[in-house]
């Protein structure tokens, strides 16, 4: 058997997977659909209901029907011959992601995420209402561009604001992040530019710390973040050097809830995102389908990476 | 009758997740910064708050990628990951600082095609 990681030439989770399964005995191939069509060419014919054939590099030769496991970990786009023009591009671009990447999806085999499961999650609002659903709490939520909709929740107390997509832009030559942040009086004074687009606001949630649980399979890591900082404590993400990391327990309500969202989701690996209030309550937040996780296991000890390798390893059939 | 949906109009559906969308990740490669903000009255609200990434960063070693070893190597074959520590605040946009990645974790994937580098 063959577990497939489709990465980008640099990552070094994925380098560090490469050893792990290395280290197993398990064949492994890695390929970025980046290589495609000038390093990566693929064969692949119908055969009995699924998809037989090779991928190939100059270096190897994948058999498809080899493939056990994949990992989708983070490739990047095809990269089409520059001489095209933009509209040949762009069809050469459409036939290979439906083509190549329409054979690769259709792989019966165990996917650390299938593509289609990781994009559909990465809607924040069907995160959040599936989470209920789950029977995990999830914050008080608004979802508008309407600034009077804004006004009167955020009348209800206080509030945080989001981003739903992508947390960076680039601009004026640099890249530019957005944070989780708590929304104040100059803020609800100057409400322009609410209505070019949806805007997600949040009740805040008393915090004691939050968690960072990492679902990997039937396996569940929860990991307590502590905030050092007052930055930090809004948003962790803000200051990494302010914040403290320790195992910690998952409560039983709270992985069976995880469970049922990460079944409801189709996902096979999750980085959950938890706040815990002083009561000892834990609040959803958010289910990251691919969370990086390598500083919470340089940071805890917690053998996420092997986590994976095993399930990788282990397959499906 | 069968309705042909042109796969330009499915990537650009305003509500249909990019599911047929492979691959996720945007090339690091291909970032256009040459954009202005707005103006106030036009800039999306949320826009307002955005800043440049706080922290520490290393700069990482001289590597490329092995296809022999399947991992990324410095020009005197070592691996990287014997040399550079996967934290989120030693390792330039990598694991945990939720820089790069979040073009993976949130779908933001570029659907129209580029050039080949």
């Amino acid at each position: 058997m063959t577990v497939l990681i489709l990465a980008r030439d640099f990552d070094m989770s994925a380098d560090n997977m490469v050893r792990a399964l290395r280290e197993r005995e398990v064949d492994v191939c890695r390929v970025n659909t980046a290589w495609f069509p000038a390093q990566l060419s693929v064969s692949a014919e119908l055969r009995g209901g699924h998809w037989s054939g090779t991928l190939r590099t100059e270096h190897r030769t994948l058999d498809l029907d080899e493939v056990r496991a994949v990992w989708y970990r983070s490739p990047e786009a095809y990269q089409l011959p520059a001489e095209l023009s933009a509209a040949e591009r762009h069809h050469a671009f459409m036939e290979a992601k439906y083509g190549l990447g329409g054979v690769l999806a259709s792989l019966p085999v165990l996917w650390v995420n299938h593509p289609a499961r990781a994009a559909d999650a990465a809607y924040k609002p069907v995160q959040l209402a599936t989470a209920s659903r789950s029977g995990l709490s999830v914050p008080n939520t608004v979802i508008t561009n309407e600034p009077a909709t804004v006004r009167s929740f955020a009348d209800r107390g206080k509030t945080v604001t989001k981003l739903l997509g992508a947390s960076s832009i680039y601009e004026e030559g640099q890249r530019k992040v957005g944070f989780t942040r708590l929304v104040d009086e100059a803020d609800l004074a100057d409400l322009r530019g609410i209505e070019v687009t949806t805007h997600c606001f949040q009740s805040w949630v008393p915090k004691s710390f939050e968690t960072r649980v990492t679902v990997v399979g039937e396996t569940m890591t929860a990991v307590a973040i502590h905030a050092g900082s007052a930055s930090s404590y809004v948003d962790w993400r803000t200051d990494y050097d302010a914040l403290s990391y320790e195992l910690t327990d998952l409560p039983d309500e709270v992985a069976r809830g995880v469970r049922r969202l990460m079944d409801s989701l189709g996902l096979t690996y999750g980085a959950l995102d938890f706040v815990v209030t002083p009561d000892g309550e834990w609040i959803f937040l958010e289910v990251n389908p691919g969370g990086q996780y390598g500083w919470i296991e340089a940071k805890t000890g917690a053998p996420l990476t092997d986590q994976l390798a095993e399930l990788l390893a282990e397959g499906t059939q | 009758m069968t309705a042909i949906l042109a796969p330009v109009e499915f990537a650009e559906d305003p509500i249909a997740s990019h599911s047929a969308q492979f691959a996720l990740a945007a090339s690091f490669s291909q970032r256009s910064t040459d954009c202005v903000p707005s103006s106030a009255e036009l800039r999306p609200w949320n826009l307002r708050a955005m800043q440049a990434p706080a922290g520490t960063r290393h700069p990482l070693p001289e590597y490329r990628y092995d296809h022999e070893q399947q991992t990324a190597v410095t020009p005197d074959g070592r691996t990287l990951i014997e040399i550079v520590d996967a934290t989120a605040n030693s390792v330039s946009d990598n694991d945990g600082d939720e820089g790069r990645s979040e073009d993976w974790s949130y779908d933001a994937v570029l659907d129209q095609p580029s050039p080949a580098a």
